[in-house]
């Protein structure tokens, strides 16, 4: 049923001046969040959201149309829909320049390796663990609150497009973590487990959550929420700065990832996403860090966030350098974009976050590779300055060069070893000073590769799933401040 | 384009009706229907036209008078509605009892509110809204000496029906229309560029040509200045003023943030915390703004005071919280399912009354300072204290003797909400609806003007 309604899409898109058509069928489009606060639950909530999302490319430019209704009269006119769209503009003569498909099989399947089914794990096991993590939390009346979270998500999706590209993908991701909340008075400070924004994520089953072994964990999140409420202020100036490893990974989501999309570089998110301090033509000659600095976009790497077998245009999952030896060396791209830069080849990232939505260029997993540096090396060659782990809070300007970023701990670091525990710390710097600043990187023992469910853009805002490969890292002559 | 039909229209087969008959205990069912269109712009062409249709249905079962479930699909057949059914009951049996449930919204003698509302929205082949977008984008290519064109154009219509086991059964239409437009002149360098943005119920009040000239008239013609870190007065503009009323309604204002510790209402303390001259409400039924008839309980919405006097009235409720905190429902209620049920009940349409001023008398207090457009990226940095921090963009201006001077480059504010409503002296007459692209958050604002507002650093663009 799903392959001939997938035909009937495509064949109903092929019309006179259309150079191509792709269309993606979700049989299931599947999400279960279980949350814990305080003791009870506050969502235990199972949607499943199947549909279809239709993309031309005719005489005037893209068109893209969606439906939940998944009936042969509906999908036919949901391609029309699409190709109505994609003439609206053919009078202003837009040349889309677009590169052939990608020289690899044809047909082919992608799944997520998956040894316990998160779906079908009984409700009240999952309750269970998370109703008894959440309760460990609470450690001192300080802990007003406390949450503890499960989330996972499955899409079941066939692709097809006009050059006879066909592609299955069943992508199973799932993740879980804790919050305590501690306040008194007016100060009110948060620690989390083991990352901030619901915890970690992997694509993998139900053992990726027992993997994170929350109970274990609880109690200690908990105390040191109490202990950073009454923690001293951090304290202020321009400073070395250790960061832990899920730090260091949304700094470099935030300032290389987004900075490295072509589309943002090109000026087509410029109305909302923003733009990015990166030149197209810049790739080889822009200092982007120090020498340490190794980042690429890696959607092969097994178990991770932001892999996947096919982007949603067909362009098999691929490796990317995107910054060598603090050299800008890559972008993330399109079929579109890489032809408008002059590329050979997509980078394979185009990626929609589920059937209603058009496919953008989107971060798979950006990972800064590790160095050399044990943790305690790390310190001890920052001397003085302060360590800092876990976001709390972060912005960045329009063109990915302004940044300022809150973690929910801090400890001060004096003569090479970690001091005072101190709270409500912030950093702030602009992009290529900041990456400049990398003296040394952490080894494979810091490196953790962090799940991040809720990377925004696009109009309809989309939510895109990626990951970030990060080691700890020592930067120097930070700013540093408190939140005050 | 065309609308699409529901496959379960027709009398009988009501997927409110079998979702209910489906389910054992309490429950409630919301039907949504919607279609929207999106035309995006960019690099001064139409790149991405994009249409949506959604039916889907959303279930929350409550069994032994607490234990809660919910589940949502978009398959309406019959083994959809079973399947939807099942899920939530399932989540609902393992589920701990809600503490203060006490039962789903009755009937009332209350009419539902009638709202202005475009029911061919989103219907038709959009080749005027396109020619209206073109228009605009020629318009700059005149006038400026190299323009580039971004932006978006929004149309949705939704119809939402809930019904529960209570006999609850209501059923509103609603129409958003929302636009932006951002043009730069890049024969500049750094470019220098003009925003301007409209939201209605009714897309013909939506005139892309006419924000097209509104954005063009706020292009600078002259080269980005600096200006250092500091404390500044300010007049923010009303895209700046929905944005930090967004992060005020959700950290602070809603139920689970009064629940949890995080707002600033903790605490039994009643004294001022904004200005007592700024008039502030929870307007969802206005037509300046995106209205709304029925919160996703099915209780018909109504106007309430959020700030009187300067005193914060209390958090917005749905059922469920009020029953905690011993009152009524606020009728804020959200979709009961993940997402949006971590955020709890919120107030999604903060509309200021009109203020005193012109805009010329805003700017015209000022002797150094600066006018910010809109703010980008905005967070919070210590929610309770409502200390956020976002940097300026697409036009921020130094103000001297009263007087708009010349674009500077964009400055990161790091400030309090509450201390910029606090140190508000004059607020605009002309207020405008900023709401987002499919109008969850519709707040109706002018622009207005602060003393003293912290910006922590600068960036060079």
């Amino acid at each position: 049923m799903v392959e001939e309604l997938l035909l009937m899409a495509v064949d109903s898109a092929r019309q006179t001046g259309i150079r191509f058509a792709d269309a993606r069928i979700f049989r299931h489009h599947r999400l279960e969040h279980i949350s814990v606060r305080n003791g009870e639950p506050e969502v235990m909530s199972y949607g499943d959201e199947p549909g279809v999302g239709i993309r031309v490319l005719g005489p005037g430019g893209w068109g893209f149309a969606s439906s939940t209704l998944l009936t042969p009269a509906s999908v036919r006119e949901t391609a029309r829909t699409a190709v109505a769209l994609s003439r609206l503009a053919r009078a202003r003569k837009t040349e889309v320049p677009f590169l052939p498909e990608s020289r690899t099989p044809r047909e082919g399947s992608y799944e997520t390796p998956v040894r316990e089914d998160p779906f079908a794990v009984p409700l009240e096991e999952k309750l269970s663990l998370l109703t008894e993590a959440e309760r460990r939390l609470h450690v001192a009346p300080a802990i007003k609150s406390a949450k503890a979270e499960f989330t996972a998500w499955q899409e079941d999706k066939e692709y097809l497009s006009s050059e006879g590209a066909s592609y299955h993908s069943l992508i199973t991701h799932v993740g879980s973590g804790l919050t305590a909340n501690a306040i008194s008075g007016g100060e009110a400070q948060r620690r989390s487990y083991p990352n901030s924004f619901g915890g970690d994520f992997a694509q993998a089953g139900f053992e990726f959550v027992r993997s994170l072994d929350l109970l274990e964990h609880a109690a200690e999140c908990g105390r040191e929420a109490v202990r950073v409420l009454k923690a001293p202020q951090a304290p202020e100036g321009t400073m070395n700065l250790v960061l832990g490893s899920s730090q260091v990974g949304l700094q470099v989501h935030e300032s290389v990832g987004h900075a490295t999309e072509l589309d943002r570089i090109l000026a087509y998110e410029a109305g909302f996403a923003g733009t990015s301090f990166v030149d197209a033509a810049s790739r080889g000659k822009l200092r982007y860090g120090s020498p340490e600095m190794n980042i690429v976009a890696d959607a092969t790497i097994p178990g991770a966030l932001g892999t996947f077998g096919w982007d949603d245009e067909g362009t098999p999952a691929k490796r990317v350098p995107l910054v060598t030896k603090g050299l800008l060396s890559g972008f993330l791209s399109s079929r579109e974009t890489a032809a408008r830069q002059g590329l050979t080849e997509s980078g394979g990232t185009m990626r929609a976050d589920g059937p209603l939505r058009m496919p953008l260029i989107r971060m798979t997993n950006i990972n800064l590779l590790p160095g050399d540096h044990s943790f305690e090396e790390l310190v001890e060659e920052a001397r003085d300055g302060l360590y800092m782990e876990t976001n709390v809070s972060w912005s960045i300007d329009d063109k990915r060069l302004n940044f300022q970023f809150g973690c929910e701990v801090g400890y001060t670091i004096k003569d090479g070893e970690l001091g005072e525990l101190v709270r409500n710390p912030l950093y702030s710097g602009m992009t290529p000073a900041f990456w400049g600043s990398l003296a040394a990187t952490g080894d494979e023992s810091t490196y953790h590769i962090w799940g991040l469910p809720n990377c925004g853009k696009g109009q309809p805002t989309q939510t895109m799933h990626v990951a970030h490969g990060a080691p700890a890292a020592l930067f120097t002559g930070v700013r540093v401040r408190g939140a005050r | 384009m065309p609308t699409q039909r529901s496959r379960t229209s027709g009398k009988g087969n009501d997927p409110i009706d079998r979702v209910l008959s489906s389910v054992t205990g309490a429950a409630d069912v919301r039907h949504l229907r919607e279609r929207w269109v999106t035309l995006r712009v960019a690099n001064s062409t139409l790149y991405q036209p994009i249409f949506e249709n959604r039916e889907y249905l959303s279930l929350r079962v409550i069994v032994d008078g607490g234990r809660i479930g919910t589940a949502t699909t978009t398959d309406l057949s019959t083994e959809g509605v079973a399947a939807l059914a099942k899920r939530a009951e399932a989540g609902a049996r393992n589920a701990v009892r809600t503490q203060g449930f006490t039962h789903l919204p009755r009937p009332d003698r209350v009419p539902t509110p009638t709202i202005r509302v475009r029911r061919d929205a989103a219907q038709g082949d959009f080749a005027s809204k396109a020619s209206e977008l073109f228009a605009a984008i020629d318009r700059a290519g005149e006038e400026l000496g190299k323009s580039r064109v971004a932006g978006v154009y929004n149309e949705g219509f939704q119809q939402l029906s809930v019904g529960n086991t209570e006999g609850i059964r209501r059923t509103s239409d609603r129409s958003v229309a929302q636009a932006s437009l951002l043009l730069e002149d890049l024969s500049f360098d750094p470019a220098v560029s003009g925003w301007a943005e409209a939201a209605s119920w009714d897309p013909r009040k939506v005139d892309l040509a006419k924000l097209g000239e509104e954005a063009l008239s706020r292009v600078p013609r002259e080269k980005v200045h600096r200006v250092p870190e500091g404390k500044y007065d300010v007049v923010l503009g009303a895209p700046a003023i929905a944005e930090l009323l967004n992060m005020l309604s959700y950290g602070g204002l809603g139920a689970y943030s009064v629940e949890e510790g995080w707002s600033f209402q903790g605490g039994a303390s009643r004294k001022a915390v904004i200005s007592p001259k700024i008039q502030l409400i929870d307007d969802p039924l206005s037509p300046l703004g995106l209205p709304e008839a029925i919160d996703y309980e099915g209780v018909p919405a109504r106007s309430r005071k959020v700030f009187d006097r300067g005193i914060a009235t209390g958090p917005s409720h749905d059922t469920l919280t009020a029953g905690r905190a011993g009152g009524r429902t606020t009728a804020n209620a959200v979709p009961p399912e993940a997402p949006y049920a971590s955020f709890g009940p919120l107030p999604r349409h903060l509309s200021f009354l009109p203020g005193e001023g012109t805009f010329e008398e805003l700017v015209g207090g000022i002797r150094k300072g600066l006018l910010v457009t809109r703010l980008h990226y905005v967070r919070f940095v210590h929610r309770k204290k409502t200390i956020v921090t976002g940097m300026t963009r697409d036009g921020t201006y130094w103000v001297e003797n009263g007087e708009i001077q010349y674009p500077v480059a964009n400055l990161r504010m790091t400030e309090s909400i509450l201390g910029i409503l606090r140190r508000t002296d004059l607020t605009g007459k002309a207020l405008r609806c900023c709401g987002d692209e499919r109008g969850f958050f519709a707040p109706v604002v002018p622009d207005l003007r602060a003393r003293k507002v912290a910006f922590s650093s600068a960036t060079i663009f």
